[in-house]
């Protein structure tokens, strides 16, 4: 990536960061003029049960993500896997554009009702951006630097955590970014099969017409989303080795 | 030592073979330098990768010292062969130090002496010590391929496989690495496989030079013998028309002098001079004063009657040093409109005096055939080589 892009994608990261914050800034002053904002304040109680319940089905189903996303992708990239790798990630592309609620509705299907699998269609739903992710951003690496590291007499697994990983290491995390504000956004499906969560208040407020009620599990979703990807956001610029961080 | 013996490579691709290296052999002695020169897609970064086992050869065998690199472990191999490859490949993701540390961590070395050999390198390399600390991608293209080499160097291996690694670098830094380079190489005696396509280079590194044309080892040659006798009309291209002036570079002046060239002290009679200068056949004299240090030049037409030659002498031609070499000397001689130049060594003492006929003698007497190293033939194609 040239210096010009990269200045490019930090500038339109900077606008795009102020805005939202200037949005949610607004948003909060016009529900404090319309005195809506007292009225979701008065679910306070639930908003802290409900989010930390939310926060639990996010933790849980984006670090198996993770943790099974990264190996996956990695395991594609291998040569013995070469010749299965790419018709896999196409069928992750198609698993994709499966709708949201049809993944729950199949995981409700096989594994019943409640908290496992809201996990587990979390988890599916959260798998699919980690494992492409790492899976291209490997195989981006350039060439040269594989015959070098070959030449010089690394071992395949000395290539794969010395050249592989850290420079695969940015796009990781942007799939690890995208995946883990997607479940965020996604986990209030979870109440519609009994996973609970901030999707009770979301779901019980259109169901009875109480706009606060709505409100104060839509807010809080957005405002958790928007730590995600800010904590995610410091991760890619602090935690990526500078030589291979487009953002420094 | 590096030895190749009936060396194939035949990659099996959609649209057939292609033989990228042909039944090669050849011998790189100890502490030697062999370019290996082609035009592109000749099979030299294929041969290369042979030697380190980055590609399997399809038959032939290659020995290192004595053993056959098959006998060898393959990481064993490679930790114990210098690698600079074409396209430099620093890994961004380290620093300048890291770099150049890789294999001595693979080898397990220690982190201080990781450390005291990064800033050994990067000083052999010419280089600031503060690059250590920078990443590859706050280097120049040149500062880059210093980097390489260094890393190549870096766990100190007998062997060295350098794939075109000063390529990135402008003309003029060019010779300046080149330079430091042999100077290194001069105190290190690595034996070297050294890729290049530029036959300035390959003349000027070189202490053999192996040219390739489709995969097959045209000639194998120190560069002088290939200047000076190219085996077919495609090495006499391949070299240029101007490689005599070419040989020129590799020869120095304290190997040209003509010991023919008379001298005759300041204070000597001009008759002296000219008796002198009869004697040796020649047009000119130097004059030298009591330390032998040339004061000025007499004129054979010019010394009529008798004096001192110190009240004849004209000024003298700037002097050459015995170690510039005759291209120099000649480049000189055309600027100046002279046949012939003084030599002198650090003291300002004459080492003795250049005539264009003591160049073409000397360049004529390195050429002898019966100097002929193991040259591999290959038949001429359109008759004899020798073209002007
Ligand atoms: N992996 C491969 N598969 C098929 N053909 C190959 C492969 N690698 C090289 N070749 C072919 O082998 C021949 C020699 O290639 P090689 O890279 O050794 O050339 P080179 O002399 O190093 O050229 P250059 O000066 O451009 O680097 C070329 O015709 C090339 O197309
Ligand atoms: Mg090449």
């Amino acid at each position: 990536m040239t210096m010009a892009t990269a200045e490019h994608r930090i500038f339109i990261d900077r606008v795009g960061r102020v805005a939202l914050y200037l949005a949610l800034f607004a948003l909060g002053g016009y529900a404090y003029a319309t005195g809506v904002l007292p009225e979701i304040l008065f679910h306070m109680d639930d908003i802290l049960f409900l989010g930390r319940e939310h926060l639990f089905l996010v933790a849980i189903s984006g670090s198996l993500a993770i943790a099974v996303g990264v190996p996956l992708g990695v395991f594609l990239t291998r040569p013995y896997m070469r010749r299965f790798a790419e018709s896999t990630i196409q069928g992750v592309n198609i698993l994709q554009t499966v709708p949201t609620l049809a993944v729950l509705a199949l995981a409700m299907a096989v594994l019943g009702i409640g908290v496992v699998p809201a996990i587990f269609g979390l988890w599916a739903y959260s798998l699919l951006p980690i494992v492409r992710n790492t899976y291209t951003g490997i195989l981006s690496v350039p060439p040269a630097l594989l015959e070098a590291a070959r030449g010089m007499g690394m071992t395949n697994r000395q290539i794969l955590w010395r050249v592989e990983l850290p420079n695969a290491l940015y796009v990781i995390i942007a799939g690890i970014r995208t995946a883990l504000v997607i479940n965020v956004g996604t986990a209030p499906l979870a109440f519609l099969i009994g996973g609970g969560g901030l999707g009770q208040l979301i779901f019980t407020g259109i169901d009875l017409f109480n706009t606060p009620m709505m409100l104060a599990g839509a807010i809080p979703t957005a405002l958790l989303a928007v730590i995600v990807d800010f904590f995610l956001g410091m991760l890619a610029f602090y935690g990526v080795p500078r030589g291979v961080n487009p953002l420094r | 030592m590096i030895r190749v013996e009936n060396v194939s490579k035949v990659f099996r691709t959609q649209r057939g073979d292609v033989r990228a290296v042909d039944d090669v052999s050849f011998e790189v002695p100890t502490g030697e330098l062999c370019v290996l020169l082609g035009p592109s897609g000749c099979g030299k970064t294929t041969m290369m990768k042979l030697v380190n086992r980055l590609l399997q050869r399809s038959s032939g065998k290659i020995f290192i010292g004595e053993h056959d690199t098959d006998s060898y472990d393959v990481v064993t191999l490679r930790r114990n062969i210098g690698y600079v490859i074409q396209q430099i490949g620093l890994f961004p993701n380290m620093t300048v130090e890291e770099n150049i540390a890789v294999v001595p961590r693979l080898l397990g070395w220690s982190r201080s002496a990781r450390h005291d050999r990064a800033r050994e390198l990067i000083a052999m390399v010419a280089l600031d010590e503060s690059l250590l600390e920078r990443f590859p991608k706050e280097l120049s293209g040149g500062q880059q391929q210093r980097v390489g080499v260094a890393r190549g160097l870096a766990a100190d291996p007998p062997v060295l496989l350098m794939d075109e690694p000063f390529g990135a670098v402008d003309p003029i830094n060019r010779e300046i690495i080149q330079d430091e380079f042999l100077k290194m190489q001069g105190q290190l005696k690595k034996t070297i496989l050294f890729v290049s396509h530029d036959i300035d280079e390959a003349v000027k590194m070189g202490d053999k030079v192996a040219i390739f044309r489709e995969g097959r080892l045209v000639q194998f040659d120190a560069p002088d013998m290939l200047l000076a006798h190219p085996v077919n009309d495609f090495v006499a291209d391949f070299v240029g028309g101007d490689r005599e002036l070419k040989r020129m570079r590799l020869v120095r002046v304290s190997e040209a002098l003509d010991p023919r060239a008379p001298t005759v002290g300041a204070d000597d009679d001009v008759e002296l001079a000219a008796r002198k200068m009869q004697q040796a056949g020649t047009e000119f004299i130097v004059v030298l004063d009591e330390v032998d240090k040339p004061t000025g030049t007499l004129l054979s037409h010019e010394v009529g009657g008798s004096g001192l030659c110190k009240n004849f002498q004209h000024p003298l031609p700037r002097p050459l040093r015995p170690r510039d070499d005759l291209r120099t000397a000649v480049s000189r001689m055309f600027t100046l409109d002279t046949d012939w130049l003084p030599c002198t060594d650090e003291n300002g003492r004459l080492s003795g005096v250049v005539t264009r006929r003591s160049v073409t003698q000397t360049l004529r007497e390195r050429s002898r055939p019966s100097q002929h190293g193991s040259a591999q033939h290959e038949p001429p194609e359109h008759g004899p080589a020798e073209q002007t």
